[in-house]
C-alpha cells in the first residue's frame, strides 16, 4: 500500500560490472509492476536494492516518498519471494509464516490468527505442521507466498517466483498470484524473465536490456507500439517477424524492399532474386518516415498477422509474398506456420485454425496485415512506424 | 551376496569388536577383582568379585573431588570454546574481508591445531606464573580453549559457508537483526554439526593429560587423568584395580554426552529450504 519511486539509480558492482544505469520509475499504489528482460538485464539487481539487499551507487529510492537509500532491509517495511523460495529448514510452515511477525514482537493471539488466514488463502492449513523439506516445490512456493502476505507490508517484491515450478504449476500459480493481487490490493513489484508472465500479471511492464529501461508501457502499449526492435522482439510469442530492406517510394507509394542488409555482396549475388515490394499504407506518408526514404530498414510483422486465406491475400495484394513452408505446428485451437522467404529468411506465422493442407517444400502465398505492420530503423532500431 | 563372502565379513567384523572391546573388558574385570587376585599370574575371567577399589578411589584418593576439577574444567572450556568459536565462524564466513585477511585468520586458528601442544605449554606456563595464577584453573581452562577453538572453528565454518545465503536474506526482510539472524537461522540449522564437534571437544578436554601435568600444581585441582595417572607412581605399588575402576567412572560422563549430543546428529536438517 505504497508509491515506490527510483530516481536515477545507478548500480556497480564491486568488479566494476555496470549492473543497472540511469533507472527511472515512479510505481502508483497499488500496481503491479513487472520487471522484464533476459538473463542479465539487471532486473533483480533492481528489485535487490529496493529490498534493500544491495547496495545504490547512485541515485534516489523511496517508498511511500521517503527516500530509504540508507535505510536498511529490515526496516523497510517490504515483503520478498525468491527464487529458491528461501524458507528457513529447521521451522515447521507455522513457524516460516509467523517468523515475520515474531520478529515484530505482535501479540501471539494476533500472530495465530494472521498465520491460519494466510494459510487458509493459500490452502496451506493442512501444511502446518510439516518442515520445507516434506512439502512440494508449489506448496513450498505458497509457503514463502504466505510469509509475504501475512505481513501486510507496503510493498511485495517477487523474484522470479515461478521459474523453479513446472509448466503446469507455473500457470496455476501465476492465476493465484494475480488472484492474490486482486484481494490484497497492493503494490507489488515482479521480475520475471518470462514474457508471458509479464504480459499476463502485470498493470504496467518495465522492459530491461543491458543494466538500461528499454520502456515502461501497460501490456496493451507493449505489444502494440513497442519503441524499438528489442522490446517488439522480446514481448510476444512466438516472436514479431522481421523483414530487412530499403524504404523506397514510387507512384503507388510507399513501400519497403525486401532484401538482407549487411550481408556481402557476393552472398547477395547467389541468392539473387525478384526483389519484393511491400507497400505501407498511404497514412505513414509523413516526414518523419520519409526522412528514412533509400536508408536501410526492419519491417516487423507479428505472427497473427501474416494471412493465408485467398480473399485475405487478394485483399492486401500490396503487401504479398511467396514463402515456403518448413514446418507446421498445429496447437489445437490455432498452427503455427514456419516459412522461408525467397531470399532465405524465416517468418512465423500464426493461423487461427487447424491447417492440414500445406506440407514440407509447399510454395504458398501469403499477405502481411498492412495495418499492423512496424517500421524499425536498420542502426538504431527505434521504431519509425507502429 | 555369495555364503562365502558373508562368512569374511562376519570375520572381520567380530575382530574389530574384538580389538575395540577387549581393553574396555580388561578395564572392567580388573576393577571387580580382588586384591589378592590382582598380584599374582592374571587369569582371563576373574575368579573374585568385590567393590572394594570403587570405594578405596573416594576414601582415599578423593575422587570426587577429580570429578568436579574435570567436569568444571571441561564444561567451561567447552561452552567458552563453542560461544567464541561459533561466533568467529560467522563472521569469518560472512562478513567481508580485505586484504585476504580471511585466509590469513583462518592460517593462524589452524596453526595452533597443528603445532604441537607442547610449544605452547612453555610460554603459557611463563605467563601464568607470571600473573600469579598457577594455583588457579584458569591456565588449563585457557590450555583446553587451544585446543578446541581451531577445531569448532574449522568444523563448523564448512558448515556456516555450505547453508543457502537467501535464507540469511529472507530473514533480513523478515525483520531479524543481525544477531536473531545468527541465532534463529544460522544456529540452529548447523545443529548437527555443532553436536559433533561439541562431542569431539568434550572428550579432547575431559581426557587431556599434558596440559594438566604441566597446570596443574595443587592437588585438590587435579584432573581425573592426572588422578588416574599418580596411581601408577614409582613410591607405591601400582593400583591396578583402583586405575580400572577410575577409567570406568571417567567413561561415564563421556558416554552421556555422546548420547545426549547424537540426538543433533540428524543429517539434512538444513535440506529443503531452497531449491538446489
Amino acid at each position: 500500500m505504497a508509491t515506490v519511486g527510483l530516481n536515477e539509480v545507478v548500480k556497480v558492482y564491486d568488479n566494476g560490472v555496470l549492473a543497472v544505469q540511469d533507472f527511472n520509475l515512479q510505481i502508483e499504489d497499488k500496481e503491479f509492476i513487472i520487471l522484464v528482460g533476459p538473463s542479465g538485464c539487471g532486473k533483480s539487481t533492481v528489485l535487490r536494492m529496493i529490498a534493500g539487499l544491495e547496495s545504490i551507487t547512485e541515485g534516489e529510492i523511496s517508498i511511500d516518498g521517503k527516500v530509504v537509500n540508507n535505510v536498511s532491509a529490515k526496516d523497510r517495511d517490504i515483503a520478498m519471494v525468491f527464487q529458491n523460495y528461501a524458507l528457513y529448514p529447521h521451522m515447521t510452515v507455522y513457524d516460516n509464516i509467523a517468523f515475520a511477525l515474531k520478529m515484530r514482537k505482535v501479540p501471539k493471539d494476533e500472530i495465530d490468527n494472521r498465520v491460519r488466514h494466510a494459510a487458509e488463502t493459500l490452502q496451506l492449513t493442512e501444511l502446518l505442521d510439516r518442515k520445507p523439506k516434506q512439502l512440494s516445490g508449489g506448496q513450498r512456493q505458497r509457503v514463502a507466498l504466505g510469509r509475504a502476505i501475512v505481513r501486510e507490508p507496503k510493498v511485495f517484491l517477487m523474484d522470479e517466483p515461478l521459474s523453479n515450478l513446472d509448466a503446469k504449476l507455473r500457470v496455476e500459480m501465476r492465476v493465484q498470484i494475480t488472484k492474490l493481487y486482486q484481494q490484497l490490493q497492493t503494490t507489488i513489484i515482479y521480475v520475471t524473465h518470462d514474457q508471458t508472465e509479464a504480459m499476463t500479471m502485470g498493470t504496467r511492464i518495465v522492459v530491461m536490456k543491458d543494466g538500461i529501461v528499454q520502456q515502461v508501457a501497460t501490456p496493451t502499449d507493449l505489444y502494440n507500439l513497442p519503441v524499438n526492435l528489442f522490446v517488439a522482439r522480446f514481448i510476444g510469442m512466438p516472436p514479431m517477424n522481421t523483414i530487412e530492406g530499403r524504404l523506397g517510394k514510387d507512384e503507388a507509394g510507399l513501400f519497403v524492399c525486401a532484401e538482407p542488409i549487411g550481408t556481402d555482396s557476393k552472398e547477395q549475388s547467389t541468392h539473387a532474386v525478384d526483389s519484393v515490394k511491400l507497400y505501407l499504407l498511404p497514412r505513414y506518408e509523413t516526414e518523419e518516415v520519409l526522412a528514412h526514404l533509400d536508408r536501410p530498414v526492419i519491417l516487423g510483422i507479428r505472427p497473427e498477422h501474416i494471412y493465408m486465406e485467398p480473399e485475405d491475400v487478394e485483399r492486401y495484394s500490396d503487401t504479398k509474398l511467396q514463402v515456403k513452408a518448413e514446418v507446421v505446428e498445429m496447437l489445437g485451437a490455432e498452427s503455427y506456420l514456419y516459412l522461408k522467404t525467397q531470399w532465405d529468411s524465416n517468418l512465423t506465422a500464426r493461423i487461427n485454425d487447424q491447417v492440414h493442407d500445406v506440407r514440407y517444400d509447399d510454395m504458398i502465398t501469403v499477405a502481411l496485415d498492412p495495418d499492423h505492420i512496424h517500421l524499425f530503423d536498420y542502426e538504431t532500431e527505434v521504431s519509425i512506424i507502429h | 551376496m555369495k555364503p562365502k563372502r558373508k562368512v569374511w565379513r562376519g570375520i572381520v567384523t567380530a575382530l574389530l569388536l574384538i580389538w575395540t572391546f577387549f581393553p574396555i573388558y580388561w578395564m572392567i574385570s580388573l576393577a571387580i577383582r580382588g586384591n589378592e587376585e590382582l598380584t599374582s599370574a592374571l587369569s582371563f575371567f576373574p575368579k573374585s568379585f568385590t567393590f572394594e577399589h570403587f570405594r578405596m578411589l573416594f576414601v582415599k584418593h578423593h575422587f570426587e573431588q577429580a570429578l568436579w576439577n574435570s567436569f568444571i574444567v571441561t564444561a567451561i572450556s567447552l561452552i567458552i570454546a563453542l560461544i567464541v568459536g561459533l561466533a568467529c565462524s560467522y563472521i569469518l564466513v560472512r562478513v567481508r574481508f580485505r586484504f585476504g585477511l580471511r585466509k590469513v585468520s583462518f592460517f593462524w586458528i589452524l596453526l595452533v591445531r597443528v603445532l604441537p601442544p607442547i610449544a605452547f605449554a612453555m610460554p603459557l606456563y611463563f605467563i601464568f606464573n607470571y600473573l600469579q595464577l598457577s594455583e588457579t584453573r584458569l591456565p588449563i581452562i585457557v590450555a583446553h580453549l587451544l585446543i578446541n577453538l581451531p577445531l569448532i572453528i574449522w568444523f563448523t565454518m564448512t558448515s556456516i559457508d555450505s547453508l543457502a545465503q537467501g535464507i540469511e536474506e529472507s530473514a533480513q526482510i523478515d525483520g531479524a537483526s543481525e544477531w536473531q539472524i545468527y541465532s534463529h537461522i544460522i544456529l540452529p540449522q548447523i545443529y548437527p554439526s555443532i553436536a559433533a564437534v561439541g562431542m569431539l571437544s568434550f572428550m579432547a578436554s575431559w581426557n587431556e593429560y599434558l596440559y594438566a601435568v604441566i597446570f596443574i600444581q595443587k592437588r585438590d585441582l587435579f584432573t581425573l587423568p592426572l588422578l588416574l595417572s599418580t596411581m601408577n607412581s614409582e613410591q607405591e605399588l601400582t593400583q591396578w584395580g583402583q586405575i580400572g575402576a577410575g577409567g570406568i567412572i571417567s567413561m561415564i560422563p563421556v558416554l552421556i554426552f555422546v548420547i545426549f549430543a547424537q540426538r543433533y546428529l540428524i543429517a539434512g536438517l538444513s535440506s529443503g529450504g531452497v531449491k538446489e
